[in-house]
């Protein structure tokens, strides 16, 4: 919240609350007026003007509630101005007479933070391992945290040195089952010292128009020697002997999932690896492997109890 | 078939007196249906100036597993019973378990099977346990119920603390049972292991199935498609709300064409139950139990309550699956005078805090899920039984079993998204409008593939481990902490070096619920547990992320959203949630940098695979307990005994709602029925 409370224009005393204080350029705030009276009068039927800095009426309401010491409206919806920083609006009463009592025009001023939109980025894609100096496509995904559509926003994605590596614009289609995360698929190639590099993308902000403002996300790059032998994994069920389709095979830090068949074919550099093999409801498969070539090994899953074993 | 043992002339004498006597049932003022006349109350009501609205030889409290068998069985020795039950229907938990009974001591499955016969012509395919290991007496029986030396996986030795004289009695009593059951319409497929709890020595536990057909006819042992429900479909149906899977096929237990499942128990009992004269009050809550002084005397009866339950969207009242023998009682507060008894079969105790603190003070975290509490409703092992005996001065004993039992102690479910993971039920059972999920059913091996945070959105433990659950030692060796080969009370069974080789328990439900930021005094609770996963995790491992796995509307138990920053703050949807996950970013930041490496350095998860692919979700993992152990002392008779082990006169007790044992399910809760319903109607008319 907020709120400049308690100026007092002749006996009428007025208090703004606004929710939320600081808000999405354009999005809606929530205001409520309360106003109290020196001798306890129930204002009811009044009526609130709200006025930006022109004087502008930007909105009515009427005084609605009353708890026997203050009279209220209830909670109403302003927008906020596309312009980014503080703004200063008024809650005017006109002056009234009722019951033989009169009123001067009450005016009190309450404020509110207008900012730029918010973006969220994510980066997801790449593979697991990069072959040193191989072209590699990642997708970056931006969410305007007042839901704006985003397409052809720039993104640009920069190596562990800070030279761009590859840059592309928001497509006109959201990320399937999200609400409004607009996406890019950016190619790139990998710098040829192996080991985990950081790499960060960017999205530059915008003032015209909405204000947006930048927005950054970093994200590890692994690069690895290119592989030289082949491990072909054939996983199958310990008690039916059927290949299980969809397990997935990890020699970190390669990953890859079995076919109909229940094969997987693995590229690796040379070297000892713990193979890992899980498929889902089965126990996972773990086993150590030396590489020095192609491999092909066998790895039998057992299927978990049925639910909770012991609540049957 | 096994011979049927004797159960004694005088209760052949017994079970001649069928009829109801015209005292059975009355009703001052009103009959509503009762078939009523109208008496004066005893002596002794008078006294205390209670109008008695009712008056049966036996009140049963309850209508699960306890109160069923001793509801029969009272009227099978001539008593007239009268059960109430605070749920809309009869079964309790037995409906919706999985029916597996755990029984012995040479019962007659156990001798079907040793014999591979098939007397009853179910079509049985061939024993799955080895003869030898079928052959039992109730000797061996006890010896394994209280064997000293047989320490668990989690390193307690639970059978050693299990009370000698009600183990006898229940060693005893487990034959009869099982042809008790069996007298009742249930059939059973063939032995196939020995439930938690029941021995370790021999094969004691077969299925209780129905068989698939056009209708269903209890006499018949048959189901119709209906009333099965279909899994195909996604259906329960209002006669089964077993849990997970609408009757599952029982080929595997050598029952081709049949379907298992605990209805198949509480159907045909019920069933039996209502054949035979028993009358129930459903819509009724005891809350008091009267003696003839606070402290002294035999109990009269008890106060009880009116509590339906209301179909949430129409309002209006549900009613049982079936109607015949119910006494429709609408009155706020009635009075049921017992002549001979009140058998207490109400049930566990985790719906009370008060209670379930006795044993574990982690227990006041509000977000811990108990029993079936769609099934059973908001009176869900309310501890209500427990309670009325304490406040006439019952005794209590066992509230340690549930010390580091697998099923009595917090365990996080891999059923995610749902208030009722135990529940676990399909729409078509109006359990279902309560659960309103059914939840996504993970597995242990799918926590893989998600993080599990606690309230504040940090990760605790390794989530690879989180299923890792050990049950007690039981048949056959080498399971679960049982010493191969098995040697009875032999010292090798204990000794440290087995006790190290064994051990197995995943600590991740007390690293969830240790005290974190989000902790606040006076109770310090932790607050729910999240699993948190992406896209991709979803893709991979099939999930059903829809109705009616997830709840539409949404329910506040599963959340999806196009960033990690409003996933942290959808969470406040969840009734127990007080706070974003304030670290969540954070947390998944560190995740996926871990998954980089290849190595988790924080917790040891064996493989790791990124979470950033949108959209992302977060469906609560419940941290959950399905029994309660320890409650009300009793007897070998089943007598409720006070705190100066005196027979509380005119008071039975058996199940969850007493204490003494850590054996789990039907088989216990069986036993203490019949024993309780044995007794309860030889006890002298008041």
């Amino acid at each position: 919240m907020a709120a400049k409370a308690g100026s007092t224009r002749g006996q009428r005393t007025c208090a703004i609350q606004v929710s939320p204080g600081e808000v999405d350029a354009g999005a809606e705030l929530a205001v409520t007026v309360r106003v109290s009276c020196g001798n306890g009068f129930d204002l009811r039927g009044e009526s609130v003007s709200i006025r930006d800095q022109n004087d502008t009426e930007l909105a009515t309401a009427a005084l609605t509630e009353f708890d026997g010491d203050t009279s209220a409206t209830r909670a109403f919806i302003l927008r906020a101005p596309l312009e980014a920083g503080e703004h200063i609006y008024r809650a005017v009463l006109a002056a009234s007479e009722k019951d033989g009592v009169s009123h001067e025009e009450t005016s009190t001023e309450f404020s509110f933070m207008a900012k730029a939109h918010a973006a969220s980025v994510n980066v997801w894609g790449l593979p697991s391992a990069i072959s040193a100096g191989e072209r590699f496509r990642l997708k970056v995904g931006i969410k305007c945290s007042a839901g704006c559509k985003l397409t052809g926003r720039l993104v640009s994605v920069f190596d562990h040195e800070g030279a761009q590596a590859g840059a592309g614009s928001l497509l006109d289609d959201i990320w399937p089952g999200t609400s409004a995360l607009y996406f890019a698929e950016v190619e790139a190639q990998a710098p040829l010292t192996t080991g985990e590099h950081e790499w960060h993308v960017e999205a530059p902000g915008s003032e015209s128009g909405v204000p947006h403002a930048a927005g950054s996300s970093s994200f590890a790059v692994k690069v690895v020697s290119r592989p030289d032998h082949e491990v072909t994994v054939e996983a199958f069920d310990s008690e039916n002997q059927a290949p299980i389709k969809g397990a997935h095979v990890l020699l970190h830090p390669y990953r890859a999932l079995t076919d109909e068949s229940g094969v997987a074919r693995v590229k690796v550099a040379k070297g000892r690896y713990t193979l890992f093999v899980s498929g889902f409801q089965y126990i996972p498969y773990q086993s150590i492997i030396d590489v020095a070539g192609d491999v092909r090994t066998r790895a039998e899953l057992t299927l978990e109890p049925e639910g909770e074993e012991d609540y049957r | 078939m096994a011979k049927k043992r004797d159960t004694g002339r005088k209760e052949t004498k017994l079970q001649e007196k069928k009829a109801l006597s015209r005292r059975d049932f009355f009703k001052s003022g009103a009959a509503a249906g009762v078939g009523a006349a109208v008496l004066s109350g005893s002596g002794e009501a008078r006294a205390q100036g209670i109008r008695w609205n009712y008056e049966v030889d036996v009140v049963v409290l309850g209508s699960g597993c306890v109160g069923l068998h001793a509801a029969v069985r009272a009227r099978d020795l001539g008593a007239s019973v009268l059960v109430i039950e605070q749920n809309f229907d009869v079964g309790g938990k037995l409906v919706h378990s999985g029916g597996w009974t755990s029984l012995g001591g040479g019962d007659a499955i156990q001798e079907r099977d040793r014999t591979a016969a098939d007397p009853q012509g179910l079509g049985l395919t061939a024993p799955r346990i080895k003869p030898q290991d079928l052959e039992d007496d109730p000797d061996r029986l006890f010896r394994d119920m209280t064997d000293w030396s047989v320490v668990d996986a989690t390193g307690v030795a639970r059978y050693r603390y299990n009370d000698r004289e009600l183990h006898r009695a229940w060693a005893d009593n487990a034959p009869k049972v099982r042809q008790f059951m069996m007298d009742n319409y249930v059939r059973f497929a063939r032995i196939d292991g020995t439930h938690q709890g029941g021995g370790t020595s021999r094969a004691r536990a077969a299925r209780a199935i129905m068989k698939m057909a056009d209708k269903t006819d209890i006499k018949a042992g048959t189901l119709s498609p209906a009333d099965r429900g279909d899994p195909a479909r996604e259906r329960h149906s209002p006669f089964n709300p077993m849990r997970t899977i609408p009757g599952a096929p029982a080929e595997a237990f050598g029952a081709p064409g049949w379907v298992y499942g605990g209805f198949a128990i509480a159907r045909s009992l019920e069933f039996s139950a209502r054949e035979k004269g028993v009358r129930f009050v459903l819509n009724r809550h005891m809350d008091e139990l009267i003696r003839e002084q606070p402290f002294s005397g035999r109990v009269l009866g008890v106060r009880a309550s009116y509590t339906p339950r209301m179909h949430p969207e129409t309002g209006a009242r549900l009613e049982s699956f079936w109607q015949n023998g119910n006494i429709d009682e609408r009155t706020e507060t009635i009075h049921i005078r017992a002549r001979k008894a009140v058998i207490v079969a109400t049930g566990g105790m985790h719906g009370s805090v008060p209670l379930r603190t006795m044993t574990d003070p982690r227990m006041v975290e509000p977000s811990i899920e108990y029993g079936p509490s769609s099934l059973i409703g908001p009176l869900n092992m309310d501890g209500s039984g427990i309670t009325a005996g304490m406040k006439i001065g019952a005794n209590l004993a066992g509230m340690m079993q549930n010390y580091q039992h697998s099923l009595a102690s917090p365990t996080i479910s891999s059923v995610l998204g749902t208030r009722d993971a135990v529940a676990s039920i399909f729409p078509g059972h109006p359990s279902f409008l309560f659960a309103r999920a059914k939840g996504i059913a993970i597995g242990g091996a799918g926590w893989e593939h998600a993080i599990a945070v606690n309230q504040v959105g940090r990760r605790f433990y390794n989530e690879s481990d989180i299923a890792n659950i050990s049950s007690d030692a039981k048949y056959p060796p080498g399971s679960d902490g049982t010493r191969t080969p098995f040697v009875p009370l032999d010292w090798r069974n204990a000794s440290a070096a087995q006790v190290k080789a064994q051990y197995k328990r995943s600590a991740a439900s007390d690293a969830a619920l240790a005290m974190n930021e989000g902790s606040r005094a006076p109770d310090y609770a932790s607050g729910p547990v999240w699993a948190v996963f992406d896209s991709a995790a979803a893709a991979r491992g099939g999930w059903e992320l829809r109705y009616p796995y997830i709840a539409d509307p949404p329910d506040g138990y599963f959340h999806k959203a196009d960033t990690l920053a409003e996933l942290a703050k959808k969470v406040m949807g969840h009734p127990h949630q007080k706070m974003p996950l304030k670290y969540l970013e954070e947390t998944i930041a560190r995740y996926n940098a871990l998954a980089g490496k290849g190595v988790d350095e924080d917790f040891e998860k064996p493989v790791l695979h990124r979470i950033d692919t949108p959209p992302f979700y977060a469906a609560a993992a419940g941290i959950r307990v399905l029994d309660s152990y320890g409650g009300l002392r009793i007897n070998g008779k089943a007598q409720v005994l006070d705190t100066h082990g005196e027979v509380i006169a005119g008071l039975y007790a058996g199940g969850e709602a007493s204490g003494g044992g850590s054996q789990h399910g039907i088989g216990r809760a069986s036993v203490h029925g019949y024993i309780a319903g044995t007794n309860a109607a030889q006890e002298p008319s008041a």
